[in-house]
């Protein structure tokens, strides 16, 4: 941190930074760790950075990318971190309070296969995927995020879709394999 | 040429090579045009295989998978901001700076932001001065993920410059901090710019009155021409009871209407169902006249839970002031189960009408109608199967199911019904539950088959769509003609109704699993045309309870309960022909719009 900026000005550009983008952020947070109040601690983290590195945006216009990209490294850091190699089932539960009703109808839609299979691929394609097909980053702002050039972006989500395919493929065929093994057990618990 | 194509050039040469290539270039073409010689390439090459067309598939449908998850957008914390502000004040206080803070602790703008800030304004003026936000641009999925209605304020501060939007209030009953209910008014002349909710202060409520029931309401509905509400809920045992109750009027030191109570009140069979009900022990029996009430009316039945029954209560809510308690005058059923949320007044106040089905489930649905001053509501169908729709003008219109000979599928029958004779006039339009506008243009209605509960006895939609179909008083709901499609896919119940201009309806489709909850959404109907929109700033598939309000430029409604006990929140969206705006209240326990 420079500590020659401004302190009021970075602090009112943040606000409006927040106003503008907290629910994306945090939309996206979540989708990347699953759990609803880590997603919350790491918005609040990224907008702090985004307070303490305002020195280092260079273009107005590229705040959201910029935001973006804060909350990418910081998601990232927090995976390392934890050592969070998959996402955590969404159960809908937050450290000591129970679920929402809208958690618990989100939780019935969102345990699916395509979550399962998110899992799965490496996060630095999820994110490349979850930016470009749920937050709407174009091309230049999903490049800007990720820290890559355009084309490298491109690249990490030509990778991600291919990985996606195989993840869900992967995910069809068990779920395929676990009903036929309920089908088998079923006779013989009859017989039984 | 970049670094991929060399690669994937190089690669061209094999036969694997050349399906690398296919399924690359079938991935990247969501992303972003191809060359001209790739798109050739591609289109011959998945012609001739099956396998790298069977892949190109799947890129696509796993994207639209992938986008379904738009449809569920998490909403942040709503202390995100409070919390988030002061990590930014100690971060700032480690750095010896600090944000600047005008007078009352909020964080302002500096210089160098103002340009931005003045964007903001003129985008704002801009909209104003252009048309206004009905011709505003829809803004992509990932900026509406955010419900424009307010964000609780993290502290009392000032919020951003309010716009007005004409006189009008927002009644609703919840529990109070001293665990009874309550009934509150807000005036609500003023709301906060979608693009500045974080800041946006929480409505308060101004009219503050307890309420004795010994019901849980479910659903409230004020009449349109008298000081008096129709209050549907559930007692003890697990039926409903509908009953009757004076409201008190505008001014909140006013005395409520002292309208005797009913002592007993007799509690009608719901007829004509064969369920017995047990004569009913309703807190009406109260002798006092409820303007001296400023405790409990005397009961019949003890109270399930204890309170001072001679010295005025305290009033422990920073939101309730020492007021009269208002008390239900009169019950005119109980023992039933109220279908549904279509329950409502006639335009001009005289009737109401409502479904309902015995609660032991002996039987299907029933439309029931309470002339207003009599004792009590009756059965206006017999056929077990009926429910009511909506009024259209004094007459109300019917829905029942219809089965054809030879045939599996249940369609749907309409009719409408003089209240007072029962007389009925079959509509031609084999449509359901038809909800029609107060011009008696339009009417939103369910264009589909049908499915019988086997539990309750109730239709309910199946397979089709909610539609809005023309509708006029000689002909009924049009047989044909353009229907623009209101929702589609998985719609299981729903509540619509319209603003007294016709021009606005607002559209709940209960979630499929989980009836309790469901979507709320603003529709705009453009009257000559038929046109539905969808404005920006507009609530589109907003989480909220069952009951709602849509009157004089403004849409009320409750969120569900949050998590770690949380209350509702009453979110209201108010709007003129030229911006949009919002505000919410803090939590509450128990909330019903009244409406």
């Amino acid at each position: 941190m420079s500590g020659l900026w401004d302190h009021e000005e970075a602090g009112a550009f943040v606000e409006t930074l927040f106003a503008k983008h907290h629910g994306e952020i945090y939309a996206y947070l979540l989708r990347m760790l699953r759990e609803p109040e880590l997603a919350a601690d790491l918005t609040q983290d990224a907008f702090v950075k985004a307070y303490k590195n305002y020195d280092t945006l260079e273009k107005p216009e590229n705040a959201r990318a910029w935001l973006y990209q804060i909350a990418h490294r910081v998601a990232l850091d927090e995976i390392r971190r934890r050592k969070i190699i998959r996402f955590f089932p969404w159960t809908g539960e937050s450290r000591g309070s129970a679920p929402s009703a809208e958690h618990l109808v989100m939780d019935a839609h969102l345990s699916s296969d395509m979550q399962r299979a998110l899992a799965k691929i490496p996060e630095r394609q999820r994110a490349a995927l979850l930016m470009a097909e749920l937050h709407d980053l174009t091309g230049v702002e999903l490049a800007e995020a990720l820290g890559v050039s355009h084309v490298a972006a491109r690249a990490i989500l030509t990778r991600a879709r291919e990985s996606l395919r195989q993840a869900l493929a992967a995910e069809r065929a068990a779920e395929a394999d676990a009903d036929a093994d309920r089908a088998a057990r079923h006779p013989a618990e009859r017989r039984r | 040429m970049s670094r991929i194509r060399r690669l994937r050039r190089h690669r061209t040469g094999t036969r694997s090579g050349a399906h690398d290539r296919a399924r690359a270039l079938a991935a990247e073409r969501l992303d972003g045009p191809l060359q001209p010689s790739d798109v050739t390439w591609l289109a011959d090459h998945l012609a001739a295989c099956h396998t790298c067309r069977m892949v190109a598939n799947a890129y696509d449908s796993d994207r639209l998978a992938l986008r379904a998850m738009r449809d569920r957008t998490p909403e942040p914390p709503r202390d995100l901001w409070a919390r988030t502000s002061a990590a930014i004040e100690r971060e700032a206080a480690s750095q010896g700076g600090r944000p600047r803070r005008n007078a009352a602790g909020r964080p302002g703008p500096a210089l160098g932001i103002l340009s931005g800030v003045a964007v903001i304004a003129v985008v704002i003026g801009a909209s104003v001065m252009s048309g206004g936000w009905l011709n505003a641009p829809a803004t992509g999925p990932a900026q509406q993920t955010t419900p424009p209605v307010a964000l609780a304020s993290p502290s009392a501060l000032p919020g951003p410059t309010p716009m007005a939007v004409g006189a009008g209030s927002v009644g609703w009953v919840g529990t109070s901090t001293d665990g009874r209910l309550a009934y509150n008014v807000a005036a609500v002349d003023e709301v906060c710019p979608v693009e500045r909710q974080p800041d946006c202060a929480e409505i308060a409520d101004g009219h503050s009155r307890h309420v004795d029931l010994t019901i849980r309401p479910k659903s409230i509905s004020q009449s349109p021409v008298r000081n008096e509400a129709v209050v549907v809920g559930t007692d003890a045992t697990g039926s409903d009871s509908v009953l009757v109750i004076s409201l008190p009027t505008a001014e909140p030191t006013e005395a409520p209407s002292p309208s005797p109570s009913k002592s007993p009140t007799p509690t009608p069979k719901p007829t004509p169902t064969s369920t017995p009900v047990e004569p009913s022990t309703e807190p009406s029996t109260s002798t006092e006249p409820s303007s001296e009430a400023s405790e409990p009316p005397a009961s019949a039945t003890p109270e399930p839970t204890a309170r001072p029954t001679t010295t005025p209560e305290p009033t422990v809510s920073p939101t309730m002031t020492p007021a009269p308690t208002l008390v239900a005058n009169l019950a005119i059923v109980s023992g039933v189960k109220v279908v549904g949320q279509s329950a409502s007044y006639s335009p001009d106040g005289s009737w109401f009408a409502f479904t309902a089905r015995p609660s032991d489930g002996s039987s299907g649905p029933d439309i029931y109608v309470w002339r207003v001053g009599d004792d009590l509501a009756r059965a206006i169908t017999d056929d077990h199967s009926s429910v009511f729709g909506s009024w259209a003008g004094n007459r109300l219109i019917g829905s029942r199911p219809k089965v054809a000979d030879g045939s599996a599928e249940i369609t749907a029958s309409s009719f409408l019904m003089d209240p007072a004779t029962g007389k009925e006039t079959a509509l031609e339009a084999p449509v359901w539950r038809p909800i029609v506008d107060p011009e008696h243009r339009w009417a939103v209605t369910w264009n589909g088959s049908l499915r019988v509960d086997e539990n309750t006895h109730i239709a309910v939609p199946d397979k089709g769509s909610l539609v809005l179909r023309g509708y006029s008083r000689s002909e009924g709901v049009a047989l044909d003609g353009s229907s623009d499609t209101v929702a589609d896919g998985v719609v299981s119940d729903f509540d619509v109704r319209w603003d007294e201009t016709g021009t606005w309806l607002a559209v709940w489709l209960a979630d499929a699993t989980d009836p309790s909850i469901g979507r709320l959404s603003l529709v705009h109907l453009d009257p000559v045309s038929g046109a539905l929109d969808r404005p920006h700033g507009a609530p589109q598939d907003v989480t909220a309870l069952p009951g709602f309000s849509i009157a004089n430029g403004r849409l009320a409604w409750a969120t569900p309960p949050g998590q770690g006990g949380e209350g509702s929140r009453l979110q209201i969206v108010a709007w003129t022909d030229e911006a949009v705006g919002a505000v919410e209240s803090g939590p509450i326990t128990d909330v019903v719009v009244i409406h």
